[in-house]
């Protein structure tokens, strides 16, 4: 059961950000463990498969809308790509709805320090959180962008580049 | 097995460095001096941003405060070009040398590579900051800066000469420069130009001595080893110079009284572990890229961002010296995208290997 391969293609789907870009988190692992920890082995298969089909259907239809028909609008499978989306961005798993735990949750899988109650995934995810760039922020006090930076503009990374020379 | 296939040490022919007797070579010296001191950045940076979060705190901190120091070398030689009249040069392609490189001084008896954190990075680390005195016969940044205030000296007894003109470029004072290293401060004569330049060797290789004893015990402080000569002198903690501050983290422990060259470091253990490193690949370069878009536009980030910093930097040394403020921002952004490089496997590398950063000055044309 490798599904590191999978979990970032979905991920780079579900964020829009390049498959390269989450793995430079360095924290895609942990969230790939908090998820199969919590999520029953079979659904995440299902949404793996799910996303599998999807891009071999090679559709007219955008990726995107298939996505959200075949994953986001299914009551299985849609709780749990939203809650991948918001750990890639917040850095928090987020308890399941307690319709989804009714019908489908299951007791802890592995490492009995993630339970499926609302926690912040580690203190560096914390700071990975994509949330940050995505803004032009960062993660106050813990990821320093140098003096006198917050008097600057905000920049996005397709213009790094600034005109001071 | 870079290092040891690489590195091992071979007499150069004209290895004698050439005594400064003009202005303009005392100029190209200190040039090459700023050259020397940021060729350091790639090496040490490297291995620094490979260790992973949370782990080595030692060793990353270690290296971070031997990163900041240089980056004081480097502004003090600036501001000795620059009192002399001299204009530094940052913002060009060959300012930044390809790696694997010789140093531009002179020391070509080894080669420094871009490695992550591993003994292999510390051994050339410690060949970069080799006190003279062990390296019999080699140059050494040391000597490499004792030829240079020999020709200051040299060039202030020249009658007609005015070595310190009036109305040169603005230098790098304390006010723009904070977080480290030592304490800027600014270059007007003779005294206070060699005064920079003493911080530097004294920073790296500790200070020279004319009797060299290997078995002498080391002149230590009681809390932290052997007197670097930081403290009073430059406003910084006791450290130890840079050659062994790297040398505790070679053989993982530290330095304490009664401690010699010879008899090396017996003090507490230092924990390392070179399992917590990114894997990333020896001296990175584009054409591990290739085909991988993905990791080529992160390299070409990066890229764009380190040529930022040097336009920024050059602009600091050349009438602008207020551009440090934001340069300091740039370098936090530099960090940055080069760890996330080093979190990414190369695909498909049957070593395993991860990205890093080329450090390459990106020409105006090619944006």
């Amino acid at each position: 059961m490798d599904w590191l391969d999978d979990f970032y293609q979905l991920s780079a789907a579900l964020t829009d950000y390049k498959v390269a870009q989450l793995q430079g988190t360095g924290v895609g692992e942990d969230y790939l463990e908090v998820l199969s920890t919590i999520i029953p082995h079979a659904i995440l298969a299902e949404l793996f498969g799910s996303y599998r089909s999807i891009v071999a259907e090679n559709s007219a239809t955008p990726t995107e809308q298939l996505i959200r028909d075949g994953i986001l609008s299914n009551a299985k499978l849609g709780p749990v790509a939203r809650n991948i989306i918001k750990m890639w961005y917040l850095s928090i798993w987020y308890q399941m709805p307690e319709d989804w735990r009714q019908l489908y949750g299951k007791p802890n899988q592995g490492d009995p320090k993630y339970q499926d109650v609302q926690f912040v995934v580690s203190r560096n995810a914390y700071i990975q959180g994509l949330v940050w760039q995505t803004l032009g922020s960062h993660p106050m006090g813990a990821k320093q962008p140098g003096y006198g930076t917050w008097g600057d503009k905000p920049s996005d990374r397709s213009s790094i580049v600034s005109t001071t020379s | 097995m870079y290092i040891n296939e690489e590195c091992k040490p071979i007499k150069v022919a004209g290895n004698k460095l050439c005594p400064i007797t003009t202005i303009d070579e005392l100029h190209h010296n200190l040039q090459l001096a700023i050259e020397l001191e940021f060729a350091t950045l790639p090496t040490y940076l490297s291995a620094l941003y490979s260790i992973k979060e949370n782990t080595n705190v030692c060793a990353y901190s270690v290296i971070g405060s031997v990163v900041m120091e240089e980056m004081f070398h480097l502004t003090n030689a600036a501001n000795v070009l620059i009192a002399t009249g001299g204009k530094p040069a940052l913002n060009n392609p060959e300012f930044i040398p390809s790696f694997p490189t010789k140093l531009p001084d002179k020391e070509e008896w080894f080669t420094v590579n871009l490695l992550k954190f591993s003994p292999e990075a510390l051994s050339t680390f410690k060949y970069i900051e080799e006190p003279a005195e062990l390296a019999h016969g080699f140059i050494t940044i040391g000597e490499f800066y004792e030829n240079i205030i020999h020709g200051l000296v040299h060039l202030n007894e020249q009658s007609g000469l005015d070595l310190f003109p009036s109305g040169t470029c603005p230098q790098i004072e304390h006010k723009y420069y904070y977080g480290g290293g030592g304490i800027i401060s600014r270059v007007t004569d003779l005294d206070s130009a060699i005064f920079a330049l003493n911080a530097i060797v004294v920073q790296g290789e500790g200070i020279p001595t004319a009797k060299w004893d290997p078995d002498k015990p080391l002149p230590l402080d009681e809390t932290t080893g052997i007197w670097s000569g930081d403290d009073p002198l430059f406003m910084q903690p006791r450290e130890l110079a840079h050659y062994y501050r790297f040398d505790e983290l070679a053989q993982g422990r530290r330095y304490v009284c009664g401690d010699t060259h010879n008899s090396g470091p017996t003090g507490p253990e230092i924990p390392i572990d070179y399992s917590a490193v990114y894997n990333m690949v020896p001296n990175p370069c584009s054409k591990y890229y290739e085909g991988r878009s993905e990791l080529q536009t992160l390299n070409q980030e990066f890229n764009l961002i380190f040529t930022e910093l040097l336009n920024q930097l050059h602009s600091a040394f050349n009438g602008k010296p207020e551009t440090l403020e934001p340069a300091v921002g740039t370098m936090f952004r530099l960090k940055y995208a080069a760890q996330e490089l080093m979190r990414i496997p190369i695909p498909d590398s049957p070593q395993g290997y991860y990205a890093g950063p080329t450090w390459e000055f990106i020409s105006e044309s090619c944006w």
